[in-house]
């Protein structure tokens, strides 16, 4: 990872808001939490995967869930820099395992949410975030078609 | 002959439901009832009058096919481009497109086609009627799902009713959305499968699946259509006669239909759930799939290097100091880094077979086969026109070392004494490398001006032991069972010629291995095999017992890195 992605990711950490997450799951947390210390375990990609299909399916992000990520009433926006942060997280996570043996292809599906979720509004870094994403994606190509 | 099957089908007006009854057709399958589900706001009207529904229909048909007929009017180039790329897996595959969208009725597939007013499978009060049009219909429990968006949970409780579903990606590996675009991406390849339809998404017990050959439709940069028309294309003539040759090849002609209600369940732990595309993500796989320009590079790069392997004839009959030289000049002219390799590997046999002068018949014999094979064997050559097979004993040197394999693996050892049998034996070099260790070998391969060559190359080292014969491995019949199977980088081919699953084809080494007999298995470089080789290996072991796993270094830059397994045939296909 370059020293420009490394300050990237170090601003979006510091623009997280706090979000009291007692009794649901906090999606600005789980952000922070990746941003921190990486998205590797069983549980991070089930949780990943749940957030790209609110992404792609339902088109938003909340700022909680319940339970295995129902949505909850009343079902709030989450703010554009969690959005931002769930995008640099997808995109780590794409970055650490595409191209390994364990990929499976939700690597590429990251990446896929990712830029979908740049679009939403107001999401900050939206170009370099953008940029990360192309990079991987071309990484994916060259892999693809050697 | 004509075969009625007991399933219905329900027709939701589109590609899918078009290309299925023509597959069907093809094979002389006529279903036992058609449903066509009439969803124009004009069939709404009270009371369903038959010609109203059939006005319904017919204005349906204009819109739901609108792009298929719109691209084969605006873009004839590109309909000819994918019909000849489906033509491996569909033959004539331009008749059969021609078929769903030229004077197409669905009378003439079934005995009975019914009529529904049903403007989606949500509309409550529509699927009630398709409930007692089914049970009426004379309990028809096999209804095949053409496509229309979700299915509620009141039509799977309709007692009896089995809902078979055609879904173009390999399942469990790959469900949801845009999942052929995906497939292409992940797995490098298309992948089908059919499946019992459950009210969650691509759940259901599987009844057949396969994985295709890679496809690659070359569209010239002055002829490509914007990827929105590609997507389209997709869903009009490449998607649905996927899923149709599956569906008809794999399911109805080689099951008993009364047993569609069971299937294989699925691993609801593995795999991955893809969703729509993003336009980016998207773009890149119809690129892929859509690739531009490779076909006038690849025309003129093939032509000029047909010319040359064929000019070379000449040097082959009386011998040539210019020769060697002519093969390293021309080399460093071509562009293709397998053609570079070719010509220098030409280039030093030429110039040891100046010392070898029995060997020049030979040379000439097979180079000029070699030449002929490039100039018309139609789908990709390995050895870009020169050979991808090394044979130490003819002095033929390959893009493949065939005694560092031969060696790296063991084979003389291996193979003492055995029966063997090997798939796709290309120029049969590796069989002739190991015939006077083996007690006989039998090899075969689908190029026939292969098969020529290796049997020159058996005449010259008189390999009494060894028959070639011209065969695909589908096609491939034998009623001997040999005591090791050889399967060298086959089980995926890169030449569009191998239409049978994974499964089948381990299925098919099963079958050929004796009991207590061997597989020895090469696999393709890593990068091509990619993480789906755990799968392969997971195969495997389901008919074989794995003794051996390992890599060897050896050879050239296409021998290193593979993995060569040992399997011990089970006498019980582990499930």
């Amino acid at each position: 990872m370059t020293l420009h992605r490394d300050g990237l990711l170090a601003s979006l950490l510091v623009e997280l808001p706090s979000v009291d997450a007692s009794g649901a799951i906090a999606t600005s947390a789980l952000v922070r939490r990746w941003l921190q210390h990486g998205s590797s375990t069983p549980d991070d990609r089930r949780s990943l995967d749940a957030l790209c299909r609110q992404i792609d399916v339902r088109k938003r992000v909340s700022q909680t869930y319940g339970m295995a990520f129902q949505r909850v009433d009343p079902e709030l926006p989450a703010h554009p820099t969690v959005v931002g942060g769930l995008a640099a997280a997808l995109l780590a996570h794409a970055a650490h395992f595409g191209g390994s043996p364990h990929d499976d292809g939700f690597p590429l599906k990251c990446i896929n949410s990712a830029l979908k979720s740049l679009e939403f509004h107001g999401v900050p870094h939206a170009p370099q975030l953008r940029g990360w994403a192309l990079e991987l994606l071309d990484a994916h190509t060259e892999r693809s078609t050697r | 002959m004509t075969r009625i099957v007991p399933i219905t089908v329900l027709v939701w007006e589109g590609p899918q439901a078009r290309a299925y009854l023509v597959r069907m057709r093809r094979s002389g399958i006529r279903p036992q009832r058609i449903i066509v589900m009439v969803s124009d706001p004009l069939a709404q009207a009270p009371g369903h009058l038959s010609a109203i529904l059939q006005l319904g229909e017919r204005r349906q048909d204009k819109k739901n096919n609108h792009h298929a007929y719109a691209i084969r009017n605006a873009h004839p180039q590109l309909v000819r481009a994918i019909a000849t790329a489906m033509d491996p897996i569909i033959p004539d595959a331009s008749g059969f497109i021609a078929e769903m969208f030229e004077g197409f009725s669905y009378a003439n597939y079934a005995d009975r086609v019914d009529r529904v007013a049903a403007s989606s499978y949500a509309d409550s009060s529509l699927h009630e009627s398709l409930a007692v049009e089914l049970i009426d219909g004379g309990g028809a429990g096999t209804v095949l799902f053409t496509g229309g968006g979700l299915v509620p949970k009141a039509v799977f409780a309709i007692p009896g009713i089995s809902i078979v579903h055609v879904h173009t990606g390999l399942l469990p590996y790959v469900r949801g959305a845009d999942v052929l675009l995906w497939s292409l991406m992940v797995r490098g390849r298309p992948g089908i499968s059919a499946f019992i339809m459950t009210p969650g998404l691509d759940d259901g017990d599987v009844l057949a699946t396969r994985e295709c050959e890679p496809i690659a439709i070359p569209i010239a940069r002055s002829q490509r259509p914007d990827d929105d028309t590609l997507y389209r294309a997709l869903f009009c003539f490449i998607d649905p006669l996927l899923r149709a040759d599956l569906l008809v090849h794999d399911v109805l002609e080689n099951r008993d239909v009364a047993t569609l209600t069971t299937g294989i369940p699925q691993d609801l732990t593995t795999g991955v759930t893809f969703h729509f595309m993003h336009a980016t993500v998207r773009s890149r796989a119809l690129h892929e799939l859509f690739p531009t320009e490779r076909l006038e590079a690849a025309t003129a790069s093939h032509a000029e290097s047909v010319a040359s392997t064929t000019k070379y004839n000449r040097y082959y009959d009386k011998v040539s100091i210019l020769a060697p030289l002519r093969f390293y000049a021309d080399s460093l002219r071509t562009k293709n880094a397998l053609r570079v390799r070719g010509l220098r590997n030409r280039q030093a046999d030429y110039s040891r077979l100046i010392g070898h002068p029995e060997l020049m018949p030979v040379h000439k014999q097979i180079n000029a086969l070699l030449a002929r094979q490039h100039a018309e064997w139609s789908t990709y050559d390995y050895g870009e026109g020169y050979h991808y097979q090394s044979s130490d004993e003819l002095g033929i040197t390959g893009l493949r070392d065939t005694t560092g394999r031969v060696e790296a693996f063991d084979l003389r050892r291996r193979l003492a004494g055995k029966t063997v049998l090997e798939i796709g034996c290309n120029t049969g070099f590796i069989a002739l490398a190991v015939a006077s260790s083996a007690a006989r070998v039998v090899g075969f391969e689908l190029n026939p001006l292969l098969i020529d060559i290796a049997k020159v190359g058996a005449t010259h080292l008189n390999a009494g032991n060894v028959e070639f014969l011209v065969s695909s491995f589908e096609e491939f019949e034998s009623q001997e069972q040999f005591d090791v199977v050889l399967s060298f980088a086959n089980h995926h081919t890169y030449d569009g010629n191998t239409h049978q699953s994974l499964e089948d084809y381990f299925a098919r080494c099963h079958r050929y291995t004796a009991p207590g007999g061997t597989l020895l298995f090469e696999s393709h470089p890593p990068a091509l095999e990619g993480a789906a080789f755990a799968k392969t290996l997971a195969i495997i072991e389901r008919f074989y017992e794995i003794t051996e796993s390992e890599i060897h270094s050896y050879g050239t830059f296409l021998d290193g890195d593979r993995r060569f397994v040992v399997g011990q045939r089970r006498a019980t296909v582990a499930s």
